[in-house]
């Protein structure tokens, strides 16, 4: 499913927010791409900038006090060239987003069904019709809350959010992303507030159901164990770039960033093998980054060229790292 | 057993539902519903558990917060669950203290760092004067691993794990000689957790500490502890010394736990026991299911399950195990 043009392309995206103490440069030129059918995880650290890349994605970052340059191409436009309007058309529709928590994303005064059929009648999605009879809307419903797994779909249909547990909220928010057929669902941590059995059930049918339909998955999450579990693509990002983007197999067997191998070595593993070492230092204030490549400061092996932006080197089929240990011609950046 | 620090003795907390006008009592959550394990001086047990499993609660009663309905919690020849023996002795409240799971709802906002480490040492009488108290939060805050001159500091100019660091600091204040960590990393970025991990062992071994370890992440448990009990609904599944349990789990929960974990390499895949499927979620401590409490989301249940409570009997040499399949856990019925 790799042929043609990809389905996201963020190419170069900064954001710079102005404040009282001058301009914060969060997000430094994040390149990222996510193919029809491909599940894709960007994980990074809180802080990061991996919810900002989301939010600049679905336009969400409007002010006078935001400065967003660079390209974000969704199915052939260019978002950040786009009208806000032409953006709601997409938003909801073809993009959809889940996001971690599913009692602060699910309005408690109205019934799951209510809130659902909202969903319903607002987005028409590929399949084209305009509006659905209140009788096909409710169908609809019932037929993806099946579709989730969810026991008895007409009484959850009545019920309030506060009466289902929280497994349940998180079906019912992957079937609000799914019922209007996106081309792209953005899963921010799901099922990060659940237990652990319960994530798993909930991340088994999430992959289930978005490999049955075609639907592309951009998974943002901390826990690199669920990326390893649930994608085909990663992309790790550290203070506002991209550090390492690789097939999830590759990426794993063989991280090469510095911060990423700190990353994975900061993992509890179930080997044992002693408790993990973390990474010393801190995430940069944005307002004063370093120059050059953000993680110097706390890397092992930073060197005099790190003051300068660090180069993308390919290091495998599909394998890029930002990282000037990689690079092969040393000597003919030095000079 | 004279080398242990802390021990439950059937340990029972169920918080009455009460409704209507009268507030008659409807029905009970029952939180702790009979536990009973030792500590042993100087090592770290861990407790494992999801949401209602009630180990937090368990925690609750060891410190004091909330009284037990019944049962005991020995810790130096006291039953410290009796408030009146706490009444009694307040020094319990020096040996004994916690770090909690988020430090930025655990440390008072307007008191700087030395405000919040200065008021154990003076409730407990450890320091009185300036000069001395300027001194022990100073070293205080020497063996935690942070500056001197962050004493001045108010909590938000802090990291996420620097607050957890003044939080243990905090803990440190009383000279303890038992911590309860109740998710003491849960809240942290994974790599500023092992710091706080690596500094949490080097202080046990240099102090000689007991911990109680609180968390719902299996992974980090196989790291530090040296003990782990896996609670489900009030009730110790599952006890066994941490690679016991971790390359031979016998409960059916205790399986379906670690082969939800989500892990990070093929090496720990094959770790991890046969795939059991999770099903289902833990229902509310209020309405326990029959029997084992278990049985509605357990793999293997079978006909006794839902009619009998198992108990709790040794599967092998400190391995104990809470379930049917097991011989001895199927009580005679008379």
């Amino acid at each position: 499913m790799n042929t043609g043009d990809p389905l996201l392309r963020i190419r170069d995206l900064h954001v710079e927010f102005t404040g009282f103490r001058g301009t914060t440069h969060v997000l430094n030129g994040v390149n990222l791409e996510v193919r029809r059918g491909e599940k894709v995880g960007l994980v990074g650290e809180t802080g990061c900038g991996k919810s900002l890349t989301v939010k600049a994605v679905l336009g969400l970052l409007r002010g006078p006090n935001v400065r967003v340059r660079g390209e974000i191409w969704f199915g052939g436009r260019n978002l950040l060239a786009d009208p806000a309007h032409e953006l709601r058309e997409l938003r909801g529709r073809r993009i959809t987003m889940i996001f971690q928590d599913p009692m602060a994303s699910l309005n408690p005064v109205f019934t799951v069904g209510d809130q659902l059929l909202e969903v319903i009648r607002r987005g028409p999605g590929r399949d084209g019709a305009r509006r659905l009879s209140a009788g096909a809307a409710e169908e609809k419903a019932l037929a993806i809350l099946h579709e989730v797994a969810l026991p008895d779909p007409e009484r959850i249909m009545r019920t309030y959010p506060v009466q289902l547990s929280g497994g349940m909220r998180q079906r019912v928010l992957i079937a609000m992303a799914l019922v209007n057929h996106p081309d792209l669902i953005i899963a921010d941590e799901p099922g990060t507030a659940l237990d652990v059995t319960i994530q798993e059930q909930i991340l088994r049918l999430m992959r289930s159901l978005v490999e049955a339909k075609g639907i592309s998955v951009l998974l943002i999450t901390h826990n690199l164990g669920v990326v390893r579990e649930t994608t085909d693509r990663v992309y790790v990002m550290y203070a506002g770039s991209i550090a390492e983007e690789g097939r999830t197999a590759d990426f794993f067997r063989g991280p090469k960033h510095p911060y990423t191998q700190g990353l994975l070595a900061s993992v509890p593993k179930l080997t044992g093998e002693g408790v993990p070492r973390g990474i010393d230092g801190m995430i940069p204030d944005y307002g004063a980054p370093p120059p050059g490549c953000r993680f110097a400061p706390r890397c092992a092996f930073a060197q005099p060229r790190c003051q300068s932006p660090p180069p993308w080197v390919n290091v495998g089929e599909g394998h890029h790292v930002a990282c000037v240990l990689y690079d092969a011609e040393p000597a003919a950046r030095s000079s | 057993m004279s080398d242990s620090l802390v021990r439950l003795d059937n340990l029972i907390k169920h918080f009455p539902l009460r409704s209507g006008f009268l507030m008659r009592q409807v029905g009970s959550v029952k939180a702790v519903d009979g536990v009973s394990f030792s500590l042993r001086r100087g090592e770290t047990f861990g407790l494992v558990g999801e949401s209602g499993s009630g180990k937090t609660t368990l925690a609750m009663t060891i410190l004091g917060i909330v009284p037990p309905s019944s049962g005991a919690i020995w810790f130096d020849g006291r039953d410290i669950g009796d408030p009146a023996v706490r009444r009694r002795h307040p020094e319990i409240k020096k040996h004994i203290q916690v770090v909690f799971q988020d430090p930025g709802s655990s440390l008072n906002p307007r008191r700087t760092v030395r405000q919040t480490l200065e008021l154990p040492l003076r409730v407990h009488g450890l320091a009185s004067r300036d000069g001395q108290i300027h001194d022990r939060v100073a070293r205080l805050l020497e063996m935690v691993e942070l500056p001197a001159d962050y004493m001045h500091q108010f909590p938000h100019a802090l990291s996420g794990g620097q607050k957890q660091r003044v939080a243990i600091a905090r803990a440190l204040a009383t000279e303890p000689s038992f911590i309860v960590l109740d998710e003491p990393t849960s809240a942290l970025d994974v790599s500023v957790q092992g710091k706080i991990i690596s500094l949490l062992v080097d202080l046990q071994r240099r102090l000689g500490l007991t911990y109680l370890f609180i968390t719902h992440d299996l992974s980090l448990m196989r790291n530090v502890a040296d003990r782990v009990g896996v609670m489900y609904l009030g009730k110790v599944a599952e006890l066994a010394p941490t690679t016991e349990l971790f390359t031979n789990p016998l409960h059916p929960y205790t399986r379906m736990l670690l082969s939800a974990i989500p892990v990070v390499s093929d090496e720990e895949e094959r770790l991890k026991p046969v795939k059991v499927a999770p099903r289902g979620e833990t229902p509310s401590p209020s309405r326990i299911p029959p029997g084992c409490s278990f049985h509605p989301r357990c793999p293997e249940a079978f006909e006794v399950c839902p009619r009998i409570d198992p108990v709790p009997a040794p599967a092998a040499q400190e391995h104990i195990v809470r379930c049917h399949l097991y011989p001895g856990c199927t009580p005679e019925v008379s």
